[in-house]
């Protein structure tokens, strides 16, 4: 008898697993969500020279190259969960994602505290032109990171039930792809808010 | 006529396991390093150009690791890669078509 893993046949219309295509489509149309307030506020801010940017020591660079760090570090975990269930280490599996939904609370709280700070310096939404965009660019990947935090929940609550195995765990790649989505909007979004301040 | 066609799921290959992992991690140094290079930049005072593109291309730099590595962009089919680089190729243009009559008034 053969002791090669069986393949599982997945649906597919192109070649390519119907999920992941449908997650890349997903992730082109984010690109477009996020690409169209991000060019909003770079055009916006070239064409508006008396526009006030904060100060960098009101934004608070260290905390947000800290949160930086974290969700970096969270992909390197998603990363090695997907490798842990492609090896059915479903424990090893469990610990890798459950240190990626540790590390997406992180980075909200750490957010929450920035914002408070802000709001007690004066920037709001609604204070000026750039407190509108920052609230709204990092509201809207927070929104994400909610997202994010919920769906690996589900992936590990099934995880842990022994619904992935090493030829069958399509879902846990394509949560895999979103969670590093996000990690990729945050380093664009963190220079261009927190750094170019001058 | 099924015209469902096959694709076989990902296949894990015990060799390269620890090779794998071992990426993963230069990667997130290489990310790491990045960071830091962009925070430390931005503290040089450079000329607000210069700056700029500096930032941006570090940024680049990341985007494309994360993509590349983690996502495994870098071995995908065909079709993905014309899809992302559809979307990245359209937002390029909404600042090239826009910038010039708002960006560039100041």
């Amino acid at each position: 008898m053969s002791t090669a893993v069986a393949h599982v046949e997945t649906e597919t219309n192109t070649g390519i697993p119907n999920g992941k295509l449908g997650i890349w489509m997903f992730l082109a149309s984010e690109v477009m969500l996020f690409g169209g307030l991000i060019s909003a506020y770079i055009i916006l801010r070239s064409g508006s020279p008396e526009m006030i940017i904060p100060p960098r020591e009101m934004m608070g660079v260290p905390l947000a190259t800290f949160n930086t760090f974290v969700l970096i570090f969270s992909s390197v975990m998603m990363v090695l969960a997907l490798a842990a269930i492609q090896e059915g280490d479903v424990p090893r599996f469990g610990r890798y994602l459950g240190l990626v939904i540790a590390c997406g609370f992180t980075f909200l709280f750490v957010k929450a505290y920035e914002y408070h700070h802000k709001w007690e310096e004066g920037i709001t939404i609604s204070s000026n032109l750039f407190g509108s965009f920052y609230y709204t660019l990092t509201g809207l990947h927070c929104l994400h990171v909610i997202g994010g935090i919920i769906l690996m929940v589900y992936i590990l609550r099934c995880g842990l039930r022994g619904e992935y195995t090493p030829t069958s765990h399509g879902r846990v790649e394509y949560a895999g792809l979103y969670w590093h989505f996000v990690d990729l909007v945050w380093v664009i979004l963190f220079p261009i808010l927190y750094l170019l301040n001058t | 006529m099924d015209a469902r066609l096959s694709a076989h799921s990902h296949e894990a290959l015990p060799g390269s396991h620890a090779s794998q992992v071992r990426t993963y991690w230069i990667i997130f140094g290489c990310l790491a390093a990045l960071t830091l290079l962009t925070v430390g930049v931005a503290y040089l005072h450079l000329p607000h150009e210069a700056a700029v593109v500096v930032a941006i291309a570090i940024a680049i730099t990341k985007v494309s690791l994360i993509a590349a590595f983690f996502m495994h962009m870098k071995g995908e089919a065909g079709v993905i890669l014309a899809t992302m680089a559809t979307a990245v190729a359209l937002i390029v243009w909404l600042l090239i078509a826009v910038l010039p009559d708002i960006g560039l008034l100041g």
